[in-house]
């Protein structure tokens, strides 16, 4: 009796150790880093389980061995509900980060810079370029669609330049909403929150200009000046007379000279020729240069020259100006 | 400084170059050894005298004093003078049948070889050139209107001027003749009626008709330069420039042109002159 006794002892002791030991090599095996040599994208798709993630990442080499972890699945099921999306997978990572990162849902935030004082046409492309945004078929459509219902007709000037994040597949078109619906909000708190006494009928009107002062200068600290210096001429019924226009009126035809045949062309944009303000933006502009449509700074000045060097030479009269022309923009 | 083939620098204060500006000039530039397009030099000379009616004919003697008097492995400017001499009667020439010829030599300007590869800017004059057949074309010495062009420069900024005529059709610059491109062709201004016809321009048409590309000689407003996708200026002593900026006078835009165009004019006529 006592020596049956001694054998289930034995056993049940040779059993807890090699309990002991697997616990502890499937434990040391799924603390494992990752076989990797650099940060890498892993995309779990919908449908895919996760014992079925685990024999890929296994089949690819990520892992040597995967069984440790689908035996932590067994034991802790809540493992294994992993969600769709892309992830980033780093090479200190262990097998069990992975499966907690894959559970968590956190995938990696992809992002792209809309960037101030670039035309839809150049945003769209952006979009439609970047390899982690989903295009659909119809896009064009449903811009075109947007477009329409904006005021002024288009989109242009109405989307909130800024870096946008956004989770892989993200549907383009989403992105375009999200700036739209930025833009719509930024703008309407800054016509509350106008000056006294603009020139502007409408919170599209101060967007229009703020286009404008967005291309004619990227010194921040210019661009309240320059909005004073427009504000002015609307004032005075002069007209605007700013290249920029001129240049987005010519659409194609522009190829980096403005001639003086181009200046007395006529077209809905050409500030040389119309009276006020053009019909729709002529980019889209940045907080900044809202700001500044919406709080131009007190001057008698009328007339701005580029000094070279991005900065501009402001002047009350003509006389001055041309003087200023002859200084700065005729220096070889 | 040679008259008639003597160092000496002095002339007749009865010369009609002096009283009335009448007579022709050339200048050559004198480098690596050598006397760039000497011929073509004395053939303009040539021209010039026998439609100015001048009878000059001491070319023999006239070539001899300009090769005695080059300097040794130096660059120089070879300015020639040929003069109506003294004689006649008020303006007529009657009677005046001892020309005189005059040599001088100057320094080449140290900025042309930049100017070469950066290009120049320029505007247009407002001072323009009168039409006249019988004169336009010639390099001779009556050269008031290039002085009031100068004069109108030296108060800007610009290196150079384009010129135009009453009619405000292109015609040169204030030192040289101009081509511009546009729609794959070169082109260079009609010299009848006003501008001199430089020996380089008349080089440059040539090499570039031999190379197969056909140069327009043509009339055009102003207007057709701001349209051109690149344009240059050339005289004997500067060579080939590419203008860079064209700067308009009306508007104050400056105009960006190409300068890879000239270059390849540049080479093609660089491999011509080696040839």
């Amino acid at each position: 009796m006592a020596k049956l006794f001694k054998i289930l002892l034995t056993l049940l002791f040779l059993l807890i150790a090699t309990i002991g030991v697997l616990f502890y090599y499937f434990n040391e095996q799924i603390k494992q880093p990752l076989n990797l040599d650099s940060a890498t994208f892993f995309r779990v798709d919908s449908g895919q389980s996760a014992k079925g993630i685990l024999n890929r990442l296994k089949s690819v080499g990520i892992l040597d061995e995967n069984l440790g972890l689908k035996i932590n699945i067994k034991i802790s099921p809540e493992l294994g509900n992993v969600k769709v999306g892309t992830y980033l997978l780093t090479p200190s990572m262990t097998g069990l980060d992975l499966l907690d990162l894959l559970v968590s849902g956190k995938e990696v935030q992809f992002s792209v810079s809309l960037v101030e004082g670039l035309r839809l046409r150049d945003w769209l492309a952006t979009l439609e370029s970047h390899p982690n945004l989903k295009v659909d078929s119809d896009f064009h459509e449903k811009v075109n669609r947007l477009s329409k219902d904006m005021t002024g007709g288009s989109l242009q000037g109405w989307l909130l330049p800024d870096t946008y994040h956004f989770v892989d597949q993200t549907n383009a078109y989403d992105l375009v909403l999200r700036a739209k619906n930025s833009m719509q909000n930024y703008l309407s708190n800054a016509w509350d929150n106008r000056a006294f006494d603009l020139p502007y009928e409408s919170a599209y009107e101060g967007l229009i200009m703020a286009s404008i002062i967005e291309k004619e200068t990227g010194v921040a600290e210019e661009r309240p000046r320059i909005a004073g210096v427009f504000v002015n001429r609307l004032n005075l019924n002069m007209r605007l007379q700013t290249d920029p226009t001129v240049i987005y009126g010519m659409g194609d035809k522009f190829d980096g000279n403005i001639r003086r045949k181009d200046l007395r062309t006529p077209t809905p944009y050409n500030t040389y020729v119309i009276k006020g303000l053009p019909p729709t933006p002529i980019a889209m502009p940045s907080k900044l240069a809202i700001d500044a449509a919406f709080h131009p700074i007190a001057t008698q000045e009328l007339y701005f020259v580029s000094k070279g060097d991005g900065s501009h030479q402001f002047s009350e009269t003509l006389e001055q100006h041309n003087a200023a022309v002859r200084t700065y923009q005729l220096k070889k | 400084m040679i008259v008639n083939g003597q160092q000496q620098s002095q002339i007749p204060l009865t010369d009609r170059s002096i009283q009335y500006g009448d007579g022709c000039f050339t200048t050559i530039a004198y480098q690596n050894a050598s006397l760039e397009l000497f011929d073509l030099h004395i053939q303009r000379l040539k021209d010039a005298c026998e439609r100015l009616s001048i009878p000059f004919t001491n070319w023999e003697q006239l070539s001899k004093s300009v090769f005695d008097s080059l300097p040794n492995n130096e660059s120089c400017v070879v300015k020639i003078m040929i003069t109506r001499g003294s004689g006649g009667r008020g303006y007529s020439p009657v009677g005046a049948n001892h020309p005189n010829f005059i040599i001088t030599h100057h320094s080449i300007p140290q900025h042309y070889k930049a100017w070469q590869t950066d290009g120049i800017s320029v505007s247009v004059s407002p001072i323009k050139l009168a039409r006249q057949p019988l004169l336009a074309g010639i390099k001779h010495l009556n050269r008031l209107e290039q002085v009031l062009i100068k004069q109108a420069l030296a108060t800007t900024e610009y290196d150079d001027v384009i010129v135009c005529d009453t009619e405000n059709e292109i015609i040169e610059t204030s030192v040289g003749n101009l081509f511009w491109f546009g729609n794959d062709k070169w082109f260079t201004a009609n010299l009848s009626e006003s501008g001199v016809a430089g020996v380089m321009r008349n080089r440059i048409v040539e090499t570039m008709e031999k190379a197969g590309h056909k140069i327009i000689v043509t009339r055009e407003p102003v207007e057709a330069l701001f349209e051109a996708q690149a344009v240059f200026v050339c005289n004997s002593l500067m060579g080939v420039v590419p203008v860079k900026n064209l700067i308009d006078p009306e508007t104050f835009k400056v105009i960006k042109f190409l300068i890879e165009p000239v270059y390849k004019v540049q080479s093609m006529l660089k491999n011509m002159l080696e040839i």
